[in-house]
């Protein structure tokens, strides 16, 4: 027989702190908020392009889903319910809301043993990458994010954006494709620097061998 | 039914796709944040709390003042005393009637819950009339037929 796994626990433990949080239990919610927070301040960074909204709208969202719990059905998961929640008055904020102004984060690329050329050339890369990840349709960008980087199957996916799996499915196709044409030359770059390693290492042990 | 495959991962999308995104909010700041919800959820359990309270206040104060209603009637009839004594009691009770159900009537009221009582009216059909029932036609129904 098999004995219930850590996920049932893990869904019957949510069910509990749901209730008590429908029941007014402050404590519960806290709790509840604690465990999707993380996650929650990806989606709604990646949907609003900076941290100080991003937390706005977070905490928008879960006093709104608190506010809304009563008729929410404990049976269900709350994960979807809420990102749902948080999607939906993401992409309204984007619309709506004049935007603190997103400067784009410099960050230094791991560039190791790389000449100046070379790191200019893969800071290009980079930007254009950045370009066409910031250039997706809003829901393509989240459903590559949250695949991608998440780990989100796409059944979550859909429940969280309210769209099937198979819509998903498509989205996370196109975005890929955008994506990687814009890697490729980067990830051509690297695969010929191995090669070219592997080639000297085979040259240094050819003549060693002699 | 035919259950589609999931797609593959590509770590090194996912790995660019971090890198543009940028380092995911520091422990500090995200305690810092679920700290402000805290607060924020506190102040809407409170409202909800009063705001029950309010509610059930309402929803029972109906039924206080007919139960305050019913025991002045019972007074009446069972408590003894004169037939005047009885008569301000009946009194009384009509001018709470009249505030309330805010029927303007030329029949003294004091003797239209007497008669309606004696007509066969239940208590409860006399406390709805007393109370402010929405139609309290039956009551003078009672009175006219009587």
């Amino acid at each position: 027989m098999v004995g219930p796994s850590a996920s049932d626990a893990t869904d019957a433990d949510e069910r509990d702190l749901v209730e008590r949080a429908q029941r007014g239990d402050a404590a519960a919610y806290d709790m509840l908020v604690r465990r999707h927070l993380g996650r929650a301040t990806a989606v709604a960074r990646r949907l609003l392009g900076n941290i100080e909204d991003a937390e706005d709208l977070v905490q928008e969202s879960f006093v709104r889903a608190l506010d809304r719990i009563a008729t929410f059905d404990a049976n269900r998961a709350f994960a979807p319910w809420f990102y749902r929640l948080l999607i939906n008055a993401g992409l309204n904020a984007r619309k709506a809301r004049a935007l603190r102004a997103a400067e784009p984060e410099q960050r230094e690329f791991a560039s190791r043993g790389a000449s100046p050329l070379e790191m200019t050339e893969r800071q290009e890369i980079r930007d254009r990458f950045a370009a066409a990840l910031h250039a997706l349709p809003p829901r393509q960008r989240l459903v590559v994010a949250m695949f991608e980087v998440d780990g989100l199957s796409t059944a979550e996916i859909a429940d969280a954006l309210g769209i099937s799996r198979e819509t998903v499915r498509w989205h996370h196709h196109q975005a890929r494709q955008s994506l990687r044409k814009a890697l490729e030359p980067l990830w051509n770059d690297a695969a010929r620097r191995a090669k070219h390693a592997s080639d000297g290492d085979r040259e240094v042990r050819g003549g060693s061998s002699l | 039914m035919i259950e589609r495959r999931e797609p593959s991962r590509d770590p090194r999308l996912g790995r660019a796709i971090r890198d543009v995104e940028g380092p995911a909010l520091s422990a500090a700041r995200l305690e810092l944040l679920g700290s402000r919800i805290a607060a924020a959820a506190g102040v809407v359990l409170d409202a909800r709390r009063d705001r029950a309270w309010w509610e059930w206040m309402t929803r029972w104060a109906r039924t206080e003042v007919a139960l305050a209603s019913a025991a002045a009637i019972l007074a009446m009839g069972i408590g003894g005393g004169s037939a005047s004594q009885r008569g301000d009691i009946a009194s009384d009770s009509a001018a709470v009637a009249t505030a309330l159900s805010r029927q303007s009537t030329t029949v003294g009221l004091d003797s239209v819950v007497t008669r309606a009582l004696a007509a066969g009216a239940s208590s409860e059909q006399v406390m709805n009339a007393v109370v402010g029932q929405p139609t309290s036609e039956w009551l003078l129904t009672a009175a006219v037929v009587r």
